[in-house]
């Protein structure tokens, strides 16, 4: 067991790569919402952290660097820097370096001090320079102190002239980029707007109340509406400073706002007062003030009460215990084995129950299945994680890649919270990394060209994630130019893939690109076209038990779907039997099931063909793929599976019906059996084959091939 | 964006007058349909105005109808909407702060017609 000084250590690690990954994720989002003080902030907070902690546990280095960048984002933090690109790129090299530092803490190679000094003095190069001090500014909305940033709540009456929108100006706009500002709510004035015959169409008669909550200054607000200053009556107000103690809910009461905004006067006030009614509702009655002006003014008190409530609620909620624990990947596969053995154990033990007719042992039986049967869907949700974490890193991908090869592409996701098998998940990183370069290399075209063909200049890259029955579907989608038919047929032929009359769908012509060594790239560049890959991905997509598919539109981009089962451990399938041998079907792909009789066999003169209500259904007969031959029964039956879209008959003797099944791998010896691709243990003991539908059927092609030709 | 396209028609109590806008309702367009309501105002007892195809609003467009609203109730007149409002409509309302104005002052401070009021 280590040292309690090297598991802090590890766990440093481990937390400072999750930091990471969410500086990374934080960075990136920042780049689309440079102005969003959220992200702002969460980018900060990861930086103190891994500063801080990497203080404590002794590496210096990482902390001291930390630092530095630290210091530059303080800056941004304050208002006092802009999220430029440059910034963006220069820390994201930073976080980048900072990753490599922890890699070398751990054994891995040493960081480059150099870069790292490169980084810092790029970084620095950005800081503002220091204006000389200034006399402190008399207004109260800047004396506040710059090292926090405070939440202030603005009142803003903003009443455009007239004619404001002759000149293009659309007060609506001005509203939006307020409510980017912070928590805004908007209230308008119907009040001046005339009746028809008076009405000019083309001005303005509204006006508005505004109450902003905002972390930027009064600057901020008054830049909005910088290009209207003249054709406007503006009034801003601060009326929360943001340190009012959160436990004094009370704000000014409604009369107060209103004379403050010189809606009413303290006369007409004092005279309300003295009747004890509820102030607003006598407010309108008397006629004083429109509903809709008290309407504005409760509309400011219920926003100021809830950013105080909203200050004292955020303090305790630091404090709460995490409710979470770390747990070491190896002991979850250990659990998850298992619960896999006990499953085979409960599968034994109902079956003796069953033959024995004790009640008293079929009750135990029946309550232990239903324990383990929760006991394994809760086993097996532990090791799920949501995608999105993998998605996040392709962002950081295609923004280098797109940047490299002189593209523009955003990447766009969705299912980010769809849950995979970790194991899953973790294989599936590569051959997503290659099929999101594919499409950034050949699916995307340059900018230019995009023009020229009426697309936007800004490719996309759709990555999704959903659940699909008990398999996950991904895909990538992009908008490019699409697969070229052509030159893959061509390429195909040339490498006696096909032969020149050979016909194929569309669908069959893309299968092509997985045959190993193909490429249709005309020039082989850092990112694609060496031809490594789509075989690759295809094996490794296979062999997690996943289909891949293609779809693609001259012109208008290519869809990518990779089917891939929630789990590697446990799976439903269909249990049936050949003589004394059992086979597992992957019920997911199951149809139906029909009978073959002896007649219906000699009714199709030996062709593998069954008729179903009035279709023909090819089929494979697998007693004869096995070659066994004893007990051919007078009826058999076909189960009916979806493969790759297609419907095709597997004959068996027997449906034993469904069945949990526990997947145990082959050995080393029978790695290269095709169309069996594992087995799993009955609950008397007997090994059942795990049939593999796809691969079974592409063999029986291949064989038919090479007795026809 | 297509122009604004307004049809009216009489219902069958020979008082009411459907009016039907589709299209872009905006600055540039607003004064077609505000003529067609100043014609129409002395000839009949209430209006409906269906907005279920208007396909883009400005704050000119619902000015307008505030006006056209406000006109007809000191005629002492019917005015209010039928049919399924357009999303984009309804988005026009919450952009220009209406939502919060749930009450109309030259409605007696009923429901104001856009967030759902009747008149």
């Amino acid at each position: 067991m280590s040292s309690p000084q090297e598991q802090h250590i590890a766990t440093y690690r481990e937390e400072a790569g999750e930091l990471l990954a969410e500086l990374e994720t934080s960075l990136l989002e920042l780049e689309d919402n440079p102005q969003d003080n959220d992200l702002i902030n969460r980018v900060f907070r990861a930086m103190h952290t891994i500063k801080g902690s990497g203080a404590m546990f002794g590496f210096d280095d990482i902390a001291r660097f930390t630092h530095e960048v630290e210091t530059v984002f303080d800056q941004v933090r304050n208002g006092k820097m802009q999220v430029t690109r440059c910034l963006l790129d220069l820390t994201l090299q930073a976080r980048d370096q900072i990753t490599t530092m922890l890699d070398a803490s751990a054994g891995g190679p040493p960081a480059d001090e150099t870069n790292g000094q490169r980084i810092i003095a790029g970084l620095q190069e950005l800081l503002p320079r220091v204006a000389p001090l200034k006399a402190p500014p008399k207004d109260a909305a800047a004396t506040a102190p710059a090292s926090e940033s405070v939440s202030r709540t603005y009142r803003i009456r903003f009443k455009p002239v007239p004619e404001i929108m002759l000149g293009g100006t659309n007060p609506v706009s001005l509203l939006n980029e307020l409510r980017d500002l912070g928590t805004c709510e908007v209230v308008v004035h119907l009040d001046s707007i005339p009746t028809l015959d008076q009405l000019v169409a083309e001005h303005c008669f509204f006006y508005w109340d505004i109450v902003l909550t905002t972390c930027q200054g009064i600057e901020a607000i008054k830049d909005v509406f910088i290009f209207v200053e003249d054709d406007c009556d503006l009034k801003i107000d601060l009326i929360d400073d943001g340190s009012a103690p959160g436990t004094d809910d009370s704000y000014k009461k409604l009369g107060d706002i209103l004379v403050e905004r010189g809606d009413l006067s303290p006369v007409e006030m004092q005279k309300i007062l003295s009747m004890q009614k509820r102030f607003g509702e006598i407010l309108i009655e008397q006629g004083l003030v429109p509903a809709s002006k008290v309407q504005s003014a409760l509309m400011e008190q219920q926003q100021i009460q809830q950013v105080r409530q909203e200050r004292t609620a955020a303090a305790p909620a630091a404090a709460e215990a995490a409710l979470s624990i770390r747990v070491p990947a190896e002991r979850l596969d250990h659990l998850v084995n298992l619960v896999g053995e006990l499953v085979t154990v409960q599968a034994h033990l109902t079956q003796i129950a069953g033959t024995r007719h004790d009640n008293e042992i079929i009750a135990v039986a029946e309550e232990v299945e239903r324990l383990i049967s929760e006991l394994r869907d809760t086993t097996l949700n532990m090791r799920m994680l949501p995608i999105g974490s993998t998605f996040s890193k392709f962002k950081r991908l295609v923004r280098d890649l797109s940047a490299e090869l002189g593209k523009e592409i955003d990447l766009e996701t969705s299912g980010a919270e769809t849950e995979l098998d970790k194991t899953v998940i973790e294989k599936l990183n590569d051959p997503l990394v290659h099929l999101i370069r594919n499409s950034i290399d050949h699916g995307i075209e340059m900018p230019e060209v995009r023009k020229s063909a009426g697309k936007p200049a800004k490719g996309i890259v759709h990555l999704a994630a959903e659940h699909s029955g008990d398999s996950v579907l991904v895909t990538i989608r992009d908008d490019g130019a699409g697969l070229d038919k052509e030159r893959i047929r061509a390429k195909a032929i040339e490498r006696g893939l096909i032969t020149a009359t050979t016909e194929l769908t569309d669908k069959e012509t893309f299968n092509l690109i997985f045959a190993p060594g193909f490429s249709t790239a005309q020039k082989v560049t850092s990112v694609s076209g060496r031809g490594v890959g789509m075989d690759v991905v295809k094996k490794a997509i296979e062999a997690l038990r996943g289909t891949i598919d293609i779809a693609s539109e001259a012109g208008k981009g290519s869809v990518i779907t990779l089917r891939i089962p929630l789990t590697l451990a446990i799976i439903e399938t269909l249990l049936v039997r050949i003589d004394r041998n059992f086979f597992v079907l992957p019920l997911s792909m199951v149809e139906e099931c029909i009978e073959l009789t002896r007649a219906d066999v000699q009714a199709a003169h030996g062709r593998h063909l069954a008729h179903v209500r009035g279709e023909l259904t090819p089929y494979i007969n697998l007693r004869a793929e096995f070659e066994i031959t004893d007990n051919q029964p007078e009826i058999e039956q076909i189960v009916i599976l979806s493969v790759n879209g297609k419907r095709i008959g597997f004959v068996v003797d027997d449906v034993v019906g469904e069945h949990q099944t526990v997947i145990k791998t082959l050995g080393k010896l029978y790695r290269d059996v095709r169309g069996i691709s594992g087995a799993t243990i009955l609950g008397d003991g007997t090994v059942a084959l795990i049939l593999d539908p796809g691969l079974l059927v592409q063999s029986v092609a291949l064989t038919e091939q090479e007795q026809f030709s | 964006m297509s122009d604004l396209s307004v049809t009216h028609s009489l219902l069958a109590d020979g008082a009411t007058l459907k009016i039907n806008v589709a299209g872009r309702l905006a600055i540039e367009t607003a004064a077609e349909l505000q003529n067609l309501l100043l014609e129409q105002v002395d000839t009949v007892s209430s209006i409906q105005l269906d907005l279920s195809a208007v396909e883009d609003i400005d704050l000119a467009g619902m000015q307008l109808i505030c006006s056209a609203c406000r006109t007809n109730l000191n005629l002492k007149k019917h005015f209010n909407f039928t049919g399924c409002m357009a999303p984009v409509v309804r988005e026009a309302i919450g952009a220009i702060g209406l939502q919060r104005q749930t009450t109309c002052k030259h409605n007696d401070d009923l429901p104001c017609i856009w967030c759902g009021g009747m008149n």
